[in-house]
């Protein structure tokens, strides 16, 4: 029981608490791609949370064997990197022999979906905060499902963002971007933190 | 109905440095600017190590990548770049002996980030070396202003002080936090399209490199 709410408790906590794209501003980049194409939201959040939980798993065993050295620090990153591959690569085969008609559409996301700072970062933040086996895979999942819902929220104030008539050179990233600051602002506030004086 | 045309011209490459900047018009690489450019020396720092990790990519995506198998493409490039933080870690070091720790994890994000993940599959393997080691240094050039102009701003304003020397008694410590990174950055994209329009330069396109012509 105490390890179910621990679980739910660290995904509860980078779902909102720790959102990755308005706390961490991690896989902005990929969030900028998505709200272009919001049809594959819910198959790269599938091919995220795979990917992150995975890696998660494999990686944990491992970083214990790095984390005393005194080179961890440039040592734990490539780890994770090699972590990723390996999952990436059996995914990979995976989607293209068992489900052949997504393979078609996926490859070029899969790539994507699978090496950027959303699941590099969801691995490299539980490794920072020494967080044990069970709170590294709720992190990692709520990273992911907090990854779709910043989508969600963004892509919705977008829309009616088109409706709005913006200064011409505003249009496009950099309202987007400003528009972004301040949800991440709000989301600050939500959770209870107060700005530095 | 937008159409997007691929121009391979050296001209285009030098764009990347304003016109068709990967952080301000391509929309790349905007988190880690946004929560771990927080001063002048974690600027050039992701500057530094932004050089190290993609002109090695791009250069080995345009001279061996199309030869590789598709799977084992996007996963040497990964390694070849997580293989570059060592030598940007070093030389990153000469700037600061904190430095690591104010850039916290976004300095190894560098090596996944959407130039050399994506930017290397979708162009750099189509282009001759030459071309994709212009890319590179251009995309470094473009990037690395944006980081510093940005890391310089936010440590003045925030501190008042410019690589760690005290120069006014500005204090605004609030300016550290992402969601400053990400409004000021939205009014430097801003800055440049302004720019942009005056000149009457075409648009460029998420990615950067294509430009959208209306139809």
């Amino acid at each position: 029981m105490t390890y179910i709410a621990q679980f739910f408790a660290m995904m509860l906590t980078a779902l909102f608490i720790e959102n990755i794209i308005f706390t961490r501003a991690l896989g902005t980049s990929w969030l900028l791609y998505l709200l272009k194409k919001p049809k594959e939201l819910l198959r790269c959040t599938v091919l995220l949370t795979l990917i992150t939980t995975l890696s998660g798993a494999i990686g944990y065993p491992l970083r214990g064997l790095i984390e005393q050295n005194e080179y961890s620090y440039i040592l734990i990153p490539m780890l994770y990197i090699l972590c990723i591959a390996v999952v990436y690569t059996g995914v990979y085969f995976f989607i293209k022999y068992v489900m052949p008609e997504t393979f078609v559409n996926a490859e070029f996301n899969l790539g994507a979906a699978a090496f950027n700072c959303a699941v590099l970062g969801s691995l490299l933040v539980p490794s920072i905060e020494r967080l044990d086996f069970i709170s590294t895979i709720g992190y990692g999942l709520g990273m992911s499902f907090g990854f779709a819902l910043a989508v969600i929220i963004v892509g919705f104030g977008i829309e009616r963002l088109q409706l709005c008539r913006v200064p011409k050179a505003f249009r496009g990233l950099p309202i987007t971007l400003i528009y972004l600051g301040l949800l991440s602002l709000a989301f600050y506030g939500l959770v209870g933190h107060q700005l530095p004086t | 109905m937008t159409k997007i045309k691929e121009k391979l011209s050296a001209k285009d490459s030098l764009a990347h440095i304003f016109f068709s900047n990967p952080v301000l018009v391509g929309g790349l690489v905007i988190g880690q600017l946004a929560a771990g450019d927080t001063s002048l020396q974690t600027g050039a720092a992701l500057a530094v190590t932004f050089l190290f990790v993609t002109i090695p990519v791009l250069v080995f995506a345009a001279a061996v990548g199309k030869y590789l198998p598709r799977w084992l493409r996007i996963v040497t490039y990964m390694l070849i770049s997580g293989g570059m933080l060592f030598p940007a870690y070093i030389a990153c070091s000469g700037i600061s002996a904190t430095v690591f720790d104010s850039v916290g994890i976004y300095l190894p994000l560098l090596a996944v980030s959407t130039i050399p993940t994506a930017y290397s599959v979708k162009y750099s393997e189509k282009h001759n070396v030459l071309k994709a080691l212009l890319d590179g240094i251009a995309l470094s050039a473009g990037f690395g202003i944006v980081s510093i102009i940005l890391g310089a701003g936010r440590e003045f304003f925030g501190y008042g002080t410019l690589w760690g020397i005290k120069i006014s008694e500005n204090s605004f410590p609030a300016i550290r936090l992402p969601f400053w990174g990400f409004i000021l950055l939205g009014f430097m994209a801003a800055g440049i399209g302004a720019v942009r329009i005056l000149c009457k330069k075409p648009e460029y396109a998420h990615f950067g490199n294509v430009k959208e012509d209306e139809v």
